[in-house]
């Protein structure tokens, strides 16, 4: 059933809260207020049934500016960026650029994503040492140590089957450095 | 008989300027009080006067009170558009006794106060462009206008609901009618349909006795398998040219005994009429009540046409009814009035491959689906009757980025018949309708809505995303949108209603009687509201589905309505002719034909050294009067003096930098008034003077205007109102013209940054955009010196 169980209140509503997603959406963003609820990306989504909003409930949350909601969902970090919605919805509005837009405000404001920001910024440290995902070593990173230590046997298992490595190839990291080298400068070129 | 009435002329005229607020409209931005202090000022003005709502009958009073007690001989009426409100100021001064052509109008509503912000510089612009009529009225002249008898016939094109109706009651009414219908018989959509929504009436049992009735009324002649291909004349004497293609049956000897059919090789040709879900023989009768009742033979798949032998049906036939050495023909035929019903095409619904449209079988079309009523309703694939059964609406509809705009409106209502029908068929069956919002607003609609309901169809909000074939079943994925959660059933038939679009070839029909497409496709109407099958030239209309998406009542309603206008039209037996046409100055006229030459009308002759203006075929364009070299041509109602003296008027504005936007009048002048309608802006720099074709203004009018103190020039043009020129080569007269006068001005040393251009069509009225371009061009261009005024102005005085 409907996972929205909340109830909004004034305090909680951001009057400027679409206006600044259009704004860094640029050209796209105009089309954000043609959104009229057909729910054509909800039914496309792969993921939506993991989500605590589906994406057409986050374009209806950014229409009524309930930022707080917006940012705290989960929908914003399960995008799967298979664009469906983006490809489908009628109006042409590109949904896959509306979340990754939600990713990085989430991410710019110390109140939302914490987690999610230090799985990212693990995630990356490990890939640009390795030039591809270690899970061992990301694991280890991303979990409290309790929950490593308990699942040591787990762990172990899957090792014996070759499901995981402790020490992953690394070939072609080289190259992965070379991309991570350009894409911090042309960071740095548009700050 | 109208009256026109004496006229007081004395040497110097009286004029009374009129200025009217519109209720605010325009008093809101323009200050009235301020225009009629500065107007009563102006030369010749005897009396100044403002009014709340100058178009009621205390405004009209007023007027015709002033014109008795002031012995007003001009009148100048500062209010809306002359397309709104002139009849209604012409009657009124004509009831004072007044020449119609003695009054001016001045916009300063859709040109002034509703295209501006700046309060101050509207009122001074609003001032200059009164001030720019008063001058021209000082120079206006009483005409009469001409009548022409009218041809009491019409054509309607399109024998559909709507051709039909509007054929039967204009046939009623005594009127001849060609009912010219592309296809092998009449009957159009409606002959498809199983029931009617919402009382639900057998469609064909209701159509087909009017077809009937058609074919037997004296007063029509049906005309199938033709196409208007040429539409020359004028209002109420169209001189149209049909190509009509080959029956090859001889519709006279055909008895529909289908002989011909049974001997047919070619029995697998698909079948438009069962909407491509059967097959027909190659010669065939398009469906049982085809009216003509005569077969017809497809060329396309005939063995005799593809191969070069066969004729076996000729050899069945024991009347001998076919002919395969017809020929397509082309026929030409008189009539006073045409009427479009063109009708509308399904939208092929596979682009949007996520719904997997020709991938199975059991995915059909809406109008499939009325076939499948009316063959048992058993599912395309295994001839089985379909339990459950998806109706997705919005296929194509209301996506901007994914089929059409608009909502085709009456899909709902299709999918809650075809529904209901499906359940009434099989008690057993299982409808869903996804929706995205139920639109049943109409008579008894919501009712029969709500008696969908009651019958256990059930309804989910929600846009399908996708549609995938899954073994001996469909599978369907949506979110419930009123629940919030991802749906996921499969179902045996799924049925699309696909958005609905123009018929093939309405833009091309339309540009033969001058009706512009909307940005949807559909033909646009005069005026949306109080003109709603009127095309833009008189005596033509439109009905039906033609301009837009709808149901067979209305559809019948528009025929009615079109029939009535196109009555109303013809039924004087005469119609009024402008009398704005040119004349030509015979003492200075030396029959040099440079004019003749050029008339895109041919009304120029060349006749005893002189050139002579055929009034009926001049069209008073004024292209003709740049071109003499002795300025021996001069046009009635834009005489060169009035036009010089309204160049003059409004160039003493103060709002400077001043733009003088030469506007042509049929379609630039409209759009301009539309781009007020929208409340769009522009700078109150640019000044609207109308013209009958921007070619009516030379170089001696441009330098006229410098002259005069005008920053920059813009010729507005029709894209596509050449009078008979091609598009292509209207425009590039168009553009030859202004860079001519381009290349003249600068060698005064004006730069060529100052004269602009631009061509619009209705729909494209956004593209007087370029206003704003056009005041940032001339502000930025080189300057012009008193010396270079002083110099145009002697050369001009020479």
């Amino acid at each position: 059933m409907s996972p929205v169980t909340h109830k909004i209140t004034p305090e909680m509503i951001d009057p400027t809260f679409e206006a600044t997603l259009k704004k860094r959406l640029g050209e796209k963003g105009k089309k954000i207020p043609l959104c009229f609820q057909c729910g054509v990306c909800s039914g496309s989504c792969p993921v939506a049934f993991a989500m605590d909003f589906t994406p057409r409930q986050i374009m209806e949350l950014i229409k009524l500016g309930v930022k707080d909601l917006v940012l705290s969902s989960s929908t914003i970090w399960l995008c799967a960026a298979c664009y469906s919605c983006s490809v489908r919805c009628p109006q042409g509005i590109d949904l896959k650029q509306v979340m990754d837009t939600l990713k990085e405000m989430a991410l710019e404001d110390p109140k939302y994503g914490k987690a999610e920001k230090a799985f990212y910024e693990k995630f990356i440290e490990v890939v640009r040492r390795n030039g591809r995902v270690d899970e061992v070593a990301l694991y280890v990173k991303v979990m409290p140590k309790s929950a490593v230590m308990r699942n040591l046997g787990f762990g172990l298992k899957l090792y014996q089957k070759g499901k995981i490595k402790l020490s992953p190839s690394k070939s072609s990291a080289d190259q992965v450095a070379k991309i991570f080298e350009k894409v911090l400068a042309t960071e740095v070129q548009k700050q | 008989m109208r009256r026109v009435g004496v006229i007081y002329m004395s040497n110097e005229p009286r004029i009374g300027v009129f200025i009217c607020h519109c209720g605010g409209n325009i008093s809101n931005v323009v200050d009235v009080e301020k225009v009629r202090e500065a107007a009563s000022k102006m030369p010749g003005v005897v009396i100044a006067e403002t009014n709340q709502y100058m178009c009621s009958k205390m405004g009209l009073d007023l007027i015709k009170d002033a014109v008795r007690k002031y012995r007003l001989d001009r009148v100048v009426e500062a209010a809306c558009t002359p397309r709104m409100h002139l009849t209604t100021f012409r009657r009124a001064v004509v009831e004072a006794e007044l020449n119609p052509y003695l009054l001016e109008m001045v916009n300063i509503r859709e040109q002034c106060s509703w295209v501006h912000t700046d309060k101050e510089a509207a009122t001074e612009k609003a001032i200059a462009i009164v001030r720019g009529a008063v001058m021209r009225a000082h120079h206006l002249e009483p005409l009469q206008p001409e009548y022409m008898p009218v041809e009491r016939s019409v054509m309607v094109v399109g024998g559909g609901v709507s051709g039909i109706f509007a054929s039967l009651e204009l046939a009623n009414k005594g009127y001849q009618v060609y009912l010219v219908e592309r296809k092998p018989s009449i009957g159009g959509r409606m002959m498809q349909l199983s029931k009617t929504f919402p009382t639900l009436d057998c469609s064909t049992c209701i159509l087909a006795p009017r077809m009937v009735e058609v074919a037997q009324h004296p007063n029509i002649k049906i005309i199938t398998l033709a196409e208007p291909v040429k539409v020359s004349g004028s209002a109420g004497n169209y001189e149209v040219t049909l190509r009509i293609k080959p029956r090859y049956v001889d519709v006279s000897n055909c008895t529909s005994c289908d002989e011909c059919a049974k001997k047919c090789p070619m029995k697998r040709v698909p079948n438009e009429y069962e909407a491509g879900l059967a097959y027909k023989t190659a010669i065939y009768l398009p469906f049982p009540q085809a009216i003509p009742q005569a077969y017809v033979i497809d060329p396309e798949h005939c063995l005799f046409f593809q191969k070069g032998t066969c004729k076996l049906c000729a050899m069945a036939c024991s009347r001998g009814a076919i002919n395969f050495d017809e020929k397509e023909r082309f026929e030409t035929i008189k009539v006073g009035a045409i009427i479009l019903a063109t009708g509308i095409d399904i939208w092929d619904p596979s682009p949007l491959k996520e719904y997997s449209y020709g991938l199975h079988p059991d995915i059909v079309t809406n109008l499939q689906f009325e076939r499948l009523l009316l063959s048992g309703m058993l599912r395309p694939s295994d001839k089985k009757v379909p339990k459950k059964v998806a109706f997705i609406l919005c296929v194509g509809s209301r996506s901007p980025e994914r089929g059409q705009p608009y909502c085709s409106k009456i899909c709902c209502m299709i999918a809650l018949k075809q529904a209901f029908l499906l359940k009434e068929f099989h008690a057993e069956s299982e409808p869903w309708i996804f929706y995205t919002d139920m639109r049943a607003a109409g008579k008894g609609y919501e009712e029969f809505y709500t008696r969908c309901r009651e019958h256990g169809i059930k309804f989910v909000r929600g846009r399908v995303a996708e549609v995938k074939p899954n073994g001996g079943s469909i599978t369907l994925r949506v979110e419930d949108t009123l629940l919030g959660v991802q749906i996921e059933e499969n179902f045996d038939l799924v049925v699309l209603s696909t958005a609905l679009v123009p018929s093939a070839g309405t833009k091309e029909v339309g540009q033969l009687v001058g009706m512009d497409t909307g940005p949807d496709g559909f033909l646009l109407e005069k005026h949306y509201k109080l003109e709603p099958v009127d095309g833009a030239w008189t005596g033509v209309y439109a009905a039906g589905c033609a301009l837009g998406p709808k149901d067979v009542r209305e559809s019948v309603l528009e025929a009615m309505s079109a029939a009535s206008r196109a009555s109303t039209f013809l039924g004087g037996g005469r119609i009024e002719v402008s009398p704005e046409k040119a004349f030509v100055l015979k003492d200075l006229c030396d029959g040099c034909g440079v004019c003749a030459q050029l008339c895109p009308k041919n009304a120029i002759v060349i006749s005893e050294g002189k050139a002579v203006v055929n009034p009926v075929s001049c069209v008073g364009c004024g292209i003709c009067l740049p071109a003499c070299p002795r300025q021996a041509l001069d046009l009635k109602h834009n005489t060169e003096k009035q036009l010089l003296a309204t160049i003059y008027g409004v160039c003493q504005s103060n709002v400077k930098p001043l733009i003088i936007a030469f506007t042509e009048k049929v379609v630039g002048y409209r759009a301009a008034d539309m781009y007020g309608l929208d409340r769009r802006k522009y700078p109150p720099n640019i000044v609207i003077i109308e013209v009958p074709t921007t070619r009516r203004v030379g170089l001696r009018h441009v330098l006229h205007a410098f002259a005069a103190g005008a920053d920059g020039v813009v010729f507005v043009e029709a894209e596509d109102n050449w009078y008979g020129l091609s598009k292509e080569e209207g425009l590039r007269q168009f553009r030859n013209h202004v860079s001519q006068i381009q290349r003249e001005l600068r060698k005064y040393g004006v730069d060529a940054a100052r004269i602009m251009a631009v061509a619009v069509t209705l729909p494209q009225y956004y593209k007087l955009e370029i206003f704003d371009t056009v005041v940032n061009r001339v502000k930025g261009a080189k300057p012009i010196t008193d010396e270079i005024r002083a110099r145009i102005k002697e050369v001009l005085s020479a």
